[in-house]
């Protein structure tokens, strides 16, 4: 049972500790993990473009083997201390207190300082005005001054576009982590080796060698001839591995893939359509067969785990209803849907899509994007919750389909009442201009020989838990 | 769907119909005056509750009853569904139907829990929503203990707990409880029927505690001893509460209750050295040749007395348990054993048993077993008994009779401190 009152006002946390203790089998130090992705990231400096949803996914989840934040968020989504040990807000929620940890030790031997955290949080956030400021017992506060109201500051601070780090003498990014960066082939291979001073505790592995862009074929291969710990898989491959007797985890899902459509002169401009074409789409079918049963059917914008409500959006595809709209749209030009074609799950959902809507007497043609100049009516969309907390992933989520909607849709008060965010998931997607489709989990094969892997709360920026890995007949 | 077909019972009432009062009832009354604001729920009407959280049934149907206590004061009138041989309404019964449909999700989100109504009526849907916070002192799948080794649960929190010890024994006015945690030392009194916080005290450490943080409390005659990695504190406890924590002390641990006998481990003493920057004791063993000495890592240790001598069972790092009977000899391997083990004394239960924890990870839930050992042979006692999570540690009590056990419950990630005893008469 979960047990948590939520308190966004709160003056926060000074009890709790981010240290997790543990257990039976006590973990043992020792050996090299050996990681695959798909993904090939060229750097895991965030001031590098990466160009796909997987390479910014993949980079976050390096970063946080590097760097801290000043707070992260516990399994309910609450903040507690990281880098900063406690916080408080003045009434109005516009001026915040941060009290930092003291003696923490940067990955190059020096401690981390208040100067370092200031500049790489006001280069993320160039609307705040922060300042270090030392107390009368010598610790050192940070206030920041937000240009408006925010109770949940805290929580926004845990997002992985606010981590801490400093700039070396070669400009390579120096984190307080658990692990830093010994060798790096740009889009090929990665060696991270445990820092000793980190300070939630040295990790357990002695070292990990990440080896990016590998195949999802390769990666499965090295899995189960013992020669990867650790390889991310597609959800819609997760099953077939795990049935070739791959030991396969998987998160909550924390990545909607929905249609979307664009505004412009076309068919579906006409709501009836979106309409029709939303009620053809079986969703149960694209879990059970696409997915592999690997993912949830998405009716609204947020899943059942973050808001609790997701149950109550329409259930099932609706054939009566369906022809009764489709059948005026019999003569109109077929829809163009584009997919990402590097990504099979794209083609595999946009095809299941085509059929759904043939047997409803809807043309759709799909197609894969190719650059610039493709004029398509809908697209298949991967976005991924930027956070567990509901208001802010589904805030996201409107500031990124308003250009689809023509209109900038008004902020979610915070906090937000439980009724008012079902009303406003409801609203965003009753025109049909966005269809949600299915949640996508993340999902990895792990070795026999790793143990404690517990997969962490989706979307909170914590990254894989490889610091808290061990591995069996590793060690002294 | 849960239907409440004993409640029919309860709309032959008049409004108030009389039930043991529930923790639930509060939130309960809460959402049932929502409703009755956003829609009328007087007359009849069907009541259909879903659960679709990790509440367990009983549980479920505990809420149902206290929604349908609260409706029917609200002057709800519960009418069973008439339902066909389809489950559907037959369609006589169809002119029938109560015009209030009320049907309530028992859901979870991110934060909790959070229970839905969607109020039914020919006005049309009404939905209202309450995050619920649980009750205090409810707690779901409770592990019950079963005969052989007892488990009481003596504490529960959500901070990473370390150790615990209990001064004198609840209800007396003087009993104390005292809570190790990575950061403090807290002393709690038991007054007005429960654990009330005294004082703390903070554990100042300049270094970063290791991953697998481990602590021990001992208390002996008034006097507190803290054992944390690379620093030693000492107390008192009692009316006069004190703490005084020295950095970089390195103390020996007691690794056994029976009594601090000096020396090491494996020459028959209950004190080791743990690593400050581990998880595991380190203790020399003399070679029995002059050579150099060497040392055993393990980590958790107890000590029996056999053959007229002192026998050291040292759970290792990988996975297995050594028997020494003195010197660097290993007498015997016991495979299959957790990381933490508790030698305890003779009781008619089993001759001088040992508490072994299981060996599954931080991700499952845990057992702790009774063997006892005899021709260096350990046998499994009795059943095991079951944790929610895993044990995190695990000590014998000084005296040698009891355990202390810390473990975290995987469905609340609450830690819970545990007296563990082993029972005669079952």
């Amino acid at each position: 049972m979960k047990h948590r009152t939520f308190q966004f006002l709160a003056i926060a946390s000074v009890g709790c500790f981010a240290l997790s203790l543990h257990s039976a089998r006590r973990p043992r130090y020792g050996g090299m993990l050996r990681a695959e992705v798909g993904a090939a990231v060229l750097s895991i400096d965030p001031a590098f473009p990466a160009d796909t949803v997987d390479q910014i996914n993949v980079r976050e989840k390096l970063l946080a083997l590097v760097c801290d934040r000043l707070v992260t968020l516990d399994e309910h989504g609450q903040p507690k201390p990281a880098l900063a040990t406690s916080w408080q807000a003045t009434p109005g929620n516009k001026l915040w207190s941060f009290r930092l940890r003291s003696n923490v030790m940067a990955q190059d031997g020096a401690p981390l300082s208040a100067d370092d955290i200031v500049s790489v949080l006001e280069a993320a956030n160039p609307r705040w005005r922060i300042a270090a400021v030392t107390n009368p017992d010598g610790s050192t506060k940070l206030n920041i001054e937000l240009p408006s109201a925010d109770p949940s500051l805290p929580v926004e601070l845990a997002m992985p576009g606010n981590f801490v780090f400093r700039r070396g003498a070669n400009g390579a990014l120096v984190g307080t982590g658990p692990f830093q960066v010994s060798g790096w082939q740009a889009g090929r291979q990665a060696i991270f080796t445990a820092f000793d001073a980190a300070w939630q505790g040295r990790p357990f592995v002695d070292s990990i060698e990440l080896k990016m862009g590998r195949a999802v074929r390769d990666r499965l291969i090295d899995l189960e001839t013992g020669k990867a710990d650790f390889v991310d898989v597609p959800p819609d491959e997760a099953r077939r591995a795990g049935d070739r007797g791959a030991r396969i985890r998987g998160s909550l899902p924390d990545e909607l893939l929905s249609l979307e459509f664009a505004r412009g002169p076309h068919t579906a401009e006409d709501p009836a359509f979106r309409r029709a074409l939303a009620l053809s789409i079986d969703r149960s079918a694209l879990v059970n067969f696409v997915l592999q049963k690997q993912g949830e059917a998405a009716r609204s914008p947020v899943p059942q785990w973050s808001t609790g409500t997701a149950f109550l959006f329409a259930a099932g595809p609706d054939p009566a209803q369906t022809k009764q709209l489709a059948v005026q749209f019999q003569n109109a030009p077929a829809l163009l849907l584009g997919y990402d074609g590097a990504n099979a799950l794209e083609k595999a959902v946009a095809e299941r899509i085509a059929v759904n809507a043939r047997e409803a007497g809807i043309r759709v043609n799909v197609q894969a994007e190719s650059g610039a100049g493709n004029a398509f009516d809908a697209r298949l969309v991967r976005r991924k919750m930027i956070s567990p907390v509901p208001r802010i992933a589904l805030t996201e989520f409107l500031r990124e389909w308003a250009p689809l909607e023509g209109v900038e849709l008004a902020a979610l008060p915070d906090p937000v009442m439980p009724e008012d965010l079902y009303a406003r998931e409801r609203s965003a997607i009753e025109n049909d201009r966005v269809i949600p489709l299915v949640f996508l989990p993340e999902t990895f094969g792990l070795s026999a020989r790793m143990r404690d892997w517990t997969s962490p709360l989706p979307a909170s920026g914590d990254g894989w838990p490889l610091a808290q890995v061990w591995l069996e007949g590793e060690g002294p | 769907m849960l239907l409440l077909a004993a409640c029919s019972t309860l709309s032959a009432q008049p409004q108030q119909p009389a039930a043991p009062s529930s923790p639930w009832d509060s939130a309960a009354r809460e959402l049932v005056a929502k409703l009755a604001a956003a829609g009328s729920v007087r007359g009849n009407g069907t009541l259909s509750v879903q659960n679709m959280g990790s509440l367990d049934a009983p549980t479920a149907a505990l809420i149902e009853h206290s929604l349908l206590v609260q409706l029917s004061a609200k002057g709800f009138r519960f009418v069973p569904p008439v339902t066909g041989v389809s489950g559907a309404p037959p369609p006589s019964a169809l002119a029938n139907q109560p015009a209030i449909d009320i049907r309530v999700t028992l859901s979870e989100n991110l934060n909790g829990l959070i229970w839905i109504a969607e109020l039914r009526t020919p006005s049309g849907k009404k939905i209202v929503m309450l995050p619920v916070a649980v009750p205090p002192g409810i707690s779901a799948n409770e592990a019950r203990p079963i005969p052989l080794l007892e488990r009481t649960v003596v504490w529960r929190q959500a901070e990473p707990m370390l150790d615990f010890a209990m001064v004198g024994a609840a209800p007396d006015s003087a009993a104390q409880l005292i809570v190790l945690t990575p950061e403090r030392v807290a002393f709690y009194n038991f007054e007005q029927g429960m654990w009330r916080l005294g004082a703390s005290s903070a554990v100042e450490h300049a270094h970063p505690w290791p991953r697998d943080l481990r602590g021990r409390i001992e208390v002996e005659s008034g006097k507190l001893s803290v054992y944390m990695p690379g620093i030693f504190c000492t107390g008192t406890v009692g009316a006069q509460i004190g703490l005084y924590c020295a950095p970089g002390e390195e103390k020996l641990w007691p690794v056994d209750g029976s009594g601090l006998v000096t020396g090491a481990v494996s020459q028959g003493g209950s004190l080791a050295r743990l690593d400050p920057a581990r998880n595991y004791f380190l203790d020399p063993i003399q070679s029995s040749n002059g050579g150099e000495p060497k040392f055993a890592r393990f980590y958790s240790a107890g000590l029996q007395t056999a053959y007229g001598g002192n026998l050291a069972i040292l759970a290792g790092l990988d996975a297995s348990a050594q028997l020494r009977e003195g010197g660097d000899e290993i007498a015997a391997r016991f495979t299959g054993w957790g990381s933490d083990i508790a030698s305890l004394n003779d009781t008619c239960a089993a001759p001088s048993p040992v508490l072994v924890t299981g060996t599954g990870d931080d991700t499952s839930i845990d057992t702790i077993q009774i063997y006892q050992i005899a021709d260096r042979q350990a046998v499994a006692v009795g059943q095991p008994i079951s944790f929610p999570g895993p044990v995190r540690s695990l000590w014998a009590a000084s005296d040698g009779k009891s355990a202390r056990a810390v473990s975290q419950n995987l469905q609340s990630g609450m830690y819970e401190a545990s007296n563990l005893s082993i029972s005669c008469n079952r």
